[in-house]
Order: C-alpha cells, then structure tokens, then sequence
C-alpha cells in the first residue's frame, strides 16, 4: 500500500517523464506490430489467393509449335504426379501503355469461370468475375504498376500478327506471376478476341517463340514427399520437361518472390525498430540515473521513514513497467488501422490484396524482451539508491552531483552564450553520453536508409548488384549482321562516345537439370568477376555466388546445361554478380551456348560518355529510329528498377525519417526536462544577474545543437564504415552479393542537417520553460 | 537634501490561498536614497524579504508602482528588467547562489561580460581587482564547491558589484555564514557603501543592522518605524547598539 501510494504521487508529480515513456513505447509496439502484421498478412494473402486459384506445384511456359506431347505424356505417367493440366496461351513480348512499352513475356489466356479478380480498391478479392466483351482485357497489377496504368486505359499488345488494343477492365488475382518482382505477365480476354487473335497468329505462325504458347501445369501427387524444389529438378531429370520450356517456376519460387521485397523492407525496419528499443532502454536508464540525483532528499526521507532500498527500487520498477505496459497496449490498439494502410503499399509489388493478420506470439516475445530488458536496466541502474544516506540528505549535505566533468571550457565575452553552453555541455559529459549514442544510432540509420534509397536510383549503384546500366538498348527486329551492328555504332558515335557496348541476352536454360537464367554475353569478360575469372573459352561459363552457395559447387567444377534439349558439360570458370531472377543465375558467352543450338538474336546496350543527358540519349534513339527503322527499334533511358519497388523503398525511408525525427523530440524532451530540473537554480541565478529568457533558451538550445553534431559525427563516422556492411547483408538475402556502397556527399548530409535541425528546435522549443523559473525561487525566506 | 534613487509608492503583494488573498505586503510608501545603507528589519514572514524582491524587480508586486530613473519596474518587460539587473542593481542572496560549474573568476565576470558597452578585456580586469578587494583571488580559479561559505559570499559580493549598480540589493547575506565571515563581509558592504554605493539590505541580525545610516522596520507588511543613524563607525558600536535595541523594543520586536 505505501508503494503504491508513493507511486501514484510519482506518477502524479512526475506526468511528462511518465507520458515520454508511455509514448516511446507506443511507438516501438505500434511499430514492431504493423512491421510483422505486415508481413504475415502479405503472406496470408499470398497463400490464400494461391488456394482460391489453386495454383500447380511446377508451371512452365512453352511454345504451341512443334510442342513434344510425348515428354507431356511421360510426365502424367510418373507417379510422383498428380495430374497435369495445358492451357492455351497467346505469347506476345511487348505491350504499351501510357506511352510506356513493357518489354516482358506476355502470357494471354482466355477468360473463363476460374478467372478471379481483385476489387478496385484492392482490399480484397471480387465476388464475381464479368464476361469480358471484345476489346476487353483483366491485366495484374503488377502490370499496372510497372506502367503506371489503371482501369479504364488501354494496353496495346504487338503479336506476330499484328497489334491488338485492349481496355483494362479489372484487376486479374494471379498469384503465379502477378508479382511486380516477376517478369513474366498474364492477361486474361474475352472468347471472341482469343479465338480471333488464336487464328490469326496461327496462319503466321513459325518457330519464333512469340506465337502460340502452351502454359503446363505440373500437380504433385499427396504421395510425393519432395520440396516443389526436388521435385522439379528430379522430373526435369527423368522427362526433360523444363528443358522444353522457356520458363518455369514452383509454386515456392513465386511464392518467395512474391514476397521477397516485402520480407527486406520489414527486415530494414525491424532492425531499426530494435535500435529504436535500445534508446527506449537508454533513455529510461538515463531518466532514473537522473531521477535518483535530484531526488536524493526524498529518497533519503523515504529512507528515515523505513522504506529500505528495495522498496525504493520497486517504486522506479512499478512506474517505468507501469508506463511500458500502457504504451504497448496502446501502440498494439493503435497499429490496427495502420496495419490495412501499410499493406496497401505492399500490395502494389505482390499484385495480391493482403489478409489481415496479426502475429500474436512474436509480437508478445519482442514486447516481452522489451520488458525483460527494462527490468535488468532498472534493476542495475537503481543500484545506487544504496547509497542514499538518510542522514546526509536531510541534513542538505548531498554533495554536489549534476556535474560530473570538471572539463573547464573557457568562457569568453564575445561569445558568451555559446561558451557558457559549451561549458554546461562539458561539466555534464556523463549526462548527455546517452544522448550522443541516441543521435548516433538515429543517424546512422537515416544514413543507412538514404544509401539504399539512392542506391535503387543510382546507376552506378545498380552496376555494382550486377545489373546492366546502359543509356541505349537497341532491340533488332531481325538477326544483325556485324556490318549493321558497325554501321549503328558509327551513327551514336557521330553524336557522343560509347564508353560500354553490351551484346546480351537472357534466357531461361536447364542448368544441373533445373531451369535458370542465364546471361548470353558476346563477350562475358565485360562484366568484373568477383573470383576467377570470365568464362571467355566455349566450355566454360560463370555462376553468381548463390548459385554456387545452392548447389554446393566450386570454380573449376563440371555442370551440365541445357538448351531446348541440348546438354553439354562446361566448366565453371568463376563467380560473377548478376541481379536477374534476385541472383539465381549464370553467365555464357554467345559462342558457348551456340555449342548447345542457342541462336536468338543479342541485344545492344550502350553506355555513353553523357549518359546523364537524357535529352541527349532520346535524341540518339530518335535518329537511329529514324534511320534503321527496318532492322531494329532504339530506347532511351530505360529504367532498371520498378515503380513500385523505389515507391516501398521511399515509403521506408520516410517512415525511418518521420520515427527518427519523433522519437528527437521526445528523447529531447526528455532529457532537457530533466536538466531543467537539475539546473533550476542556475538559471535563476542566471537570470538574476541579468541574463534574458531568450538568451538562456538559446545557451540551452545551443548545448543540444553541440549533443547532435558530435553524436552525428559518431553516426557519420559508423556509417561510413558499416552501413554498406550492413546493406550488403540484407541485400545478400535478395540475391545481391557485392553490394557497394555508393558514397554520396548528400547521403551524410541530409540526415544530419535533418537530426542536428530536430534537436536544436525541439530543444529550443522545450526550454520554454526557462520563462516560468522565477528569481524568486532563489529566495529564503 | 538626498537625491532619491528608487522610490515604492502604494505597493502591494499578494498571494492566493484556500480560495482567498494573503496580503504580504499593504500600500508600502518608500523612498530610497542615493549613497544610503538602508536595512529592513522584521520578524519572519513580515514581507522584508518580498519587500526586498519587489523593490528590486526579482519579483513583481501585485499592485502600486516601483519608480526608478522615471520607470514603473512593476511595469517593466522581462528583457528590460534583464538589462535593469546587469546594469543598474546588484543582489547578494543568503545562500549565494553562485553556479556550481562555473570558477569564481567566471561567476563574477559572467554578468561583466553581459554589459556589452565593457570591453571584454575591462571587465577581466575589475573582476581580478574586485577579487582582490574580497580576498579571494586566491581561489579564484576554484569552484563554489571547493571553498568557504565566506569565500562563496566574497565572490557573491563581488558579482553583485561587478557592473558598478546605482543600488545593491542584499537579502541576509550574512544569514548563512560564521561570526568571522559575518563581519569580513559586513566590513566589504560598509567600505562599498562609504564608497559610495546605495545599499538596502533585508537583516534579522542586530549586528548587521549596525552598519546601516537608516533602518525601516516592518510589521505585517507594512513599514511601521524608520531610525535614522549616522555614518557607521566601528568606534562607537556599542552606543549605536543600544540605540537601536531600544528603538526594536519600543517596536515590541
């Protein structure tokens, strides 16, 4: 009862030290809960949508022409399938809209009763599916980020038979590859423009892998114990089945790319989040250390009236749980709502409306370890409170103890407010150390996030996770000779340098037996190795590291790949970083996947000399148009990373931004209430012989200012040396290996103009309380 | 004739309290004068203290004016009355108040430095000669923690004189200290005034009271008797006690 009567006049006394608490707890709850309600309502929705359309176990995309039923027919016969299922498809590669051109494999099937859709506002799937009339199309959303569409707009497919235009009437659910993560797209259309588009295709109809297109659909039987994983590459072994394909996934693989990006940013944020936590328990230690200072008086009457010091440290427990508890509660109540907006977000790069859920277990185990924390903090921290001697404090001999530095910074006339905060900052060190590892951790992160914001912006950036940055790519619309490839090249140069020419391609080959990307590089050797070296001999290729982490190889072993049925042994010559399909995948030179019939026609990519003029890279695109119009077709500027994608990344960064700068005002406010408190009378004294309100709210603000810039410093000096580290091993787990980190002067510069400004206007602003000390405070009467 | 140098007219304090008013100070009359040791006695919680503070713009009274050069300081903004304290009046508390993190060197010169038509370089200077006038430039690179009671008032003597006021203001500046710091810093406030600075210091200690040329004497916060003395003079202590011991008991103190 005396606890508790104690503690409510604590509470009482002490409301805005016990709010601050209650709101940085808020805070890391609300957060903890949204980040990890965000990611298993993402996978809810993507697992539930995988049931409604009840998606196959291997789903590969093959041509209609010269389709080998007879490797069809072995696979229904082996009893580790259940049924397999073959729908017709129209494959187009190109479709424009808004003036954008989505350079993707396009799949378009016919509409029919299995066909399900998302509601406009994409909280949820529709109930009914409406017929589609001619010139009707239900497109992913995906499709409709990546080209900035909505419904009601057209979308023109370019097919071997011609162009074809459509309006988006709905938002198709596909679960399979409706990701914005996954390049291929589905479409689905009306009866009347299948079988129109079908019949036209069929009277051109030649080997080009554009035509018609036969959509496999593998089930696994219940019997079957193998991962879908296993399971492809063991019946791709046995029946060849992915070999025929030009791509195939698992339910697994779109499953985990589907959700990837959303699995990363939550990872960033609940990294973040659990730093957040660690000022949350620095703060409090900071709060009670200070606490137990001013307070020395009543505990030492508290003492003489027979609390002993465990009582006393119960008070502090009782208060600072107290306020933890509240404001995790209310952080949990509150992320609700916020949990359906933050999924919104997502469900622009999953294409699949999320389905709330809400991790109970691991939530109450963070919040638990929150509190568990506390409770050792508290528990350290309140040591000292056996040292209160009743008799000293009540005599008023405490000894003089809020300054702890007898660093003597010297105080000049001219600048006497700021060396007089100078020297409250350095008779104080102790003090305000919490508060420099607040700002450093703060900054740190902000730096951090800024890197990886501009790093999905910046060209050089994307050239070191392995991507091709080019300013020209050139897509040839028939087999290039080497006198026409001459002849182009001669043409840019009239205008600017090529300082890089890429000859490229990617293709889905069977590598060990399961199918994978490959890059076909006329000359492999353009891109830097990270071991061993470029696959530059016609029996040799190069792997990313992950793939050779997979399949447990090393440089110098034997593969076997295959194209269209083809196989040939070839030699791993080295790693390389590569970022098609999140890093699975390897590298061939053009004359070594000859060896095996590879004869599409290679892509040319140019990076130039002004690659930054964008006026000038379209004015290049326009006169090469013009001029070799018949045998390819220019592009300038091509975007390398995804709408939606920089949007979550943004989103991310502002959301880091915006908790940063909270969590500045209420950790200022804090610390600063409790200096208020310590130097009372000081700044009456201050005060009476004649310092100004404002000039005292300047010194105070001025000593935050000197907090934030050393605790930037510090923030700064980490980033630098660990936050392309720490981005490399996030990044590591999305297939990017060699990260490197794209030091920008501005990447340093923003968060901390951002952190420093935060402080010192917060503090300003909470040192008004500076008017409400009154000279006569000093007075004894 | 004296040359008036503040002067309190119909002055009042109040407080609320349970709903109704405590009156501390009521419709205080008061002139003070230039080159005067002016002392306030009174028994505790008679208003000497808030008298004190009123007049010197610490506090504000809740009604009547201050008048001092021709302005109302009840009336005064905080950014002027903050210009008043650094220019115009010097205050010794009982408990000194000096800052703890500051030396005594730095305690002093701080409010030196505020008056910007002081070269920073002057002000060094007279705060090292006033140090010397306090004996305690000894200690002067201490901190308030590592000296004496007596040291510290020294110090806060010395900072209240620092920018030269027309009125230094003490309120039982001798309230915490022994019997030798007592009448060390008793002896610093007598050569000050005969230097000629006004002085109104708030007093209960009879030997403190001695050094004054007037003493006003106050009762439920208003001014109930005046003595006037002449200069101090330590040869003849003992009669002026027994003037003024006489003069409190005809007061009933």
């Amino acid at each position: 009862m005396e606890i508790l009567t104690v503690l409510k006049a604590n509470i009482r006394h002490k409301k805005g030290s016990f709010i601050s608490v209650i709101l940085l707890t808020l805070i890391i709850a609300m957060s903890v809960t949204t980040i990890l309600s965000i990611e298993e309502s993402t996978l809810n929705g993507v697992n539930n949508a995988h049931e409604i359309c009840n998606t196959p176990d291997i789903y590969a995309i093959c041509a209609a022409y010269d389709f080998p039923n007879e490797i069809i027919e072995k696979v229904k016969k082996d009893n580790r399938v259940e049924r397999v299922e073959i729908a017709d498809s129209i494959l187009t590669k190109k479709a424009k809209m808004n003036d954008n051109e989505d350079g993707a494999l396009m799949m378009i099937f016919k509409s029919d009763e299995n066909t399900k859709l998302i509601k406009e506002n994409l909280n949820g799937i529709a109930e009914s599916t409406p017929k589609l009339q001619k010139g009707e199309i239900y497109v992913t959303l995906g499709f409709l980020t990546n080209n900035s569409g909505k419904i009601g707009e057209k979308v023109i497919f370019e097919t071997i038979a011609g162009e074809y235009e459509f309006t988006v009437k709905g938002i198709l659910l596909e679960p399979k590859f409706g990701s914005s993560m996954i390049g291929y797209k589905i479409f689905c259309i009306g009866d009347e423009d299948f079988s129109e588009i079908t019949s036209a295709i069929s009277k051109e109809e030649t080997e080009d892998k554009y035509g018609l297109g036969k959509f496999v659909q593998i089930y696994k039987s219940d019997s079957c114990d193998l991962t879908s994983g296993q399971f492809r590459r063991q019946l791709n072994l046995d029946t060849g089945v992915t070999d025929i394909s030009f791509g195939s996934l698992t339910n697994d693989m779109s499953i985990n790319y589907t959700t990837l990006f959303t699995k990363v940013i939550s990872s960033i944020l609940l990294v973040f989040v659990m730093l957040l936590l660690a000022i949350v328990i620095i703060v409090t230690v900071h709060n009670i250390s200070v606490e137990i200072e001013t307070n020395y008086v009543t505990f030492g009457v508290l003492k003489a009236q027979g609390f002993d010091k465990n009582r006393i440290r119960l008070l502090f427990l009782g208060q600072y749980l107290l306020a933890e508890i509240i404001g995790a509660v209310i952080g949990i109540v509150l992320s609700i709502p916020l949990i359906g907006f933050a999924s919104n977000i997502f469900v622009k790069i999953t294409a699949i409306p999320a389905i709330m859920s809400v991790p109970t277990g691991s939530i109450a185990l963070i919040l638990t370890a929150l509190l568990v924390l506390s409770v050792i903090s508290i528990f350290f921290v309140t040591i000292k409170v056996n040292k209160i001697s009743p008799v000293r404090a009540i005599s008023g001999a405490k000894k003089e103890i809020y300054f702890d530095s007898r660093i003597n910074a010297p105080i000049s006339g001219r600048f006497l407010s700021a060396s007089l905060a100078l020297r409250q900052f350095t008779s104080a060190i102790r003090r305000y150390a919490g508060t420099i590892i607040i700002v450093t951790i703060l900054v740190f992160f902000m730096i951090t996030i800024t890197m990886l914001a501009n790093a999905a912006n910046s060209k050089s950036a994307l050239e070191s996770m392995g991507a091709l940055v080019s300013e020209i790519d050139i897509e040839p619309k028939k087999m290039l000779s080497d006198s026409e490839i001459d002849n182009i090249e001669k043409e840019i140069e009239q205008i600017t340098t090529i300082k890089k020419a890429y000859y490229t391609n990617n293709s889905y080959f069977s590598f060990e037996g399961e199918e994978m990307m490959c890059s076909v590089y006329k000359d492999p050797s353009i891109l830097p190795s990270l071991k061993g070296r470029a696959p530059i001999y016609n029996n040799e290729i190069s792997v990313s590291p992950i793939l050779l982490e997979e399949f447990n190889l090393k440089i110098g072993d034997e593969v076997t790949i295959g194209w269209k049925g083809n196989k040939e042994k070839y030699l791993i010559s080295g790693t390389v970083q590569l970022m098609n399909d999140v890093g699975r995948a390897f590298l061939i030179s053009y004359s070594a996947a000859e060896k095996i019939g590879y004869d599409y026609q290679l892509w040319c990519s140019y990076s130039l000399e002004n690659g930054d003029n964008e006026i000038l890279n379209q004015k290049i695109a326009d006169t090469l148009n013009e001029k070799f119009s018949d045998i390819i077709k220019a592009k300038a500027n091509g975007e390398v990373i995804d709408n939606s994608s920089e949007t979550a990344i943004k989103a991310m960064q502002i959301i880091i931004y915006v908790f940063s700068v909270l969590f500045s005002l209420i950790v200022v406010h804090m610390v600063c209430s409790k200096a208020f408190t310590q130097e009372r009378i000081d700044i009456g004294i201050y005060k009476a012989v004649g310092f100004k309100t404002s000039g005292l709210r300047s010194q105070f603000a001025f000593r935050f200012l000197i907090v934030s810039v050393i605790g930037s410093a510090a923030g700064g000096i980490l980033s630098y040396f660990l936050s392309g580290k720490m981005l490399g091993m996030l990044l590591k787990s999305i297939g990017i290996t060699s990260f490197n980190t794209n030091v920008v002067f501005s990447s340093f510069v923003i968060p901390i103009s951002i952190v420093c400004l935060s402080f010192l206007t917060f503090s300003y602003l909470v040192s008004g309380k500076i008017r409400k000390v009154k000279v006569r405070e000093l007075i004894t009467e | 004739m004296k040359n008036t140098v503040l002067s309190a007219k119909k002055l009042c304090k109040s407080f609320a309290h349970n709903g109704g008013q405590i009156h501390i100070l009521s419709h205080i009359d008061l002139d003070l004068y230039e080159n005067d040791f002016t002392v306030i006695m009174g028994a505790s919680g008679s208003g000497k203290s808030t008298l004190l503070y009123a007049l010197s713009g610490m506090d504000r009274a809740t009604a009547g004016e201050v008048i001092y050069n021709g302005n109302d300081i009840v009336k005064m903004k905080e950014k002027d009355l903050a210009k008043l304290r650094y220019t115009d009046f010097g205050f010794i508390f009982q408990q000194m108040h000096l800052v703890s993190n500051l030396t005594l060197f730095e305690n002093v010169a701080v409010p030196g430095y505020l008056n910007k038509n002081k070269p920073a370089a002057e002000v060094r200077k007279r705060t090292e000669k006033l140090l010397e006038q306090m004996s305690v430039s000894h200690v002067k690179t201490h901190l308030p923690t590592q000296v004496s009671g007596g040291e510290q008032q020294r110090c806060a003597i010395a900072r209240a004189v620092i920018n030269s006021p027309k009125v230094l203001f003490a309120d039982e500046p001798t309230g915490a200290l022994n019997r030798k710091n007592t009448t060390d810093v008793l002896d610093l406030l007598t050569e000050l005034n005969r230097d000629g600075q006004s002085v109104l210091m708030v007093t209960h200690d009879m030997r403190s009271a001695l050094r004054a040329n007037r003493i006003l004497y106050i009762e439920d916060g208003k001014i109930i008797g005046e003595l006037t003395l002449p200069e101090y003079n330590a040869d003849d202590e003992k009669s002026r006690e027994t003037q003024v011991n006489a003069w409190l008991t005809s007061l009933e103190w």
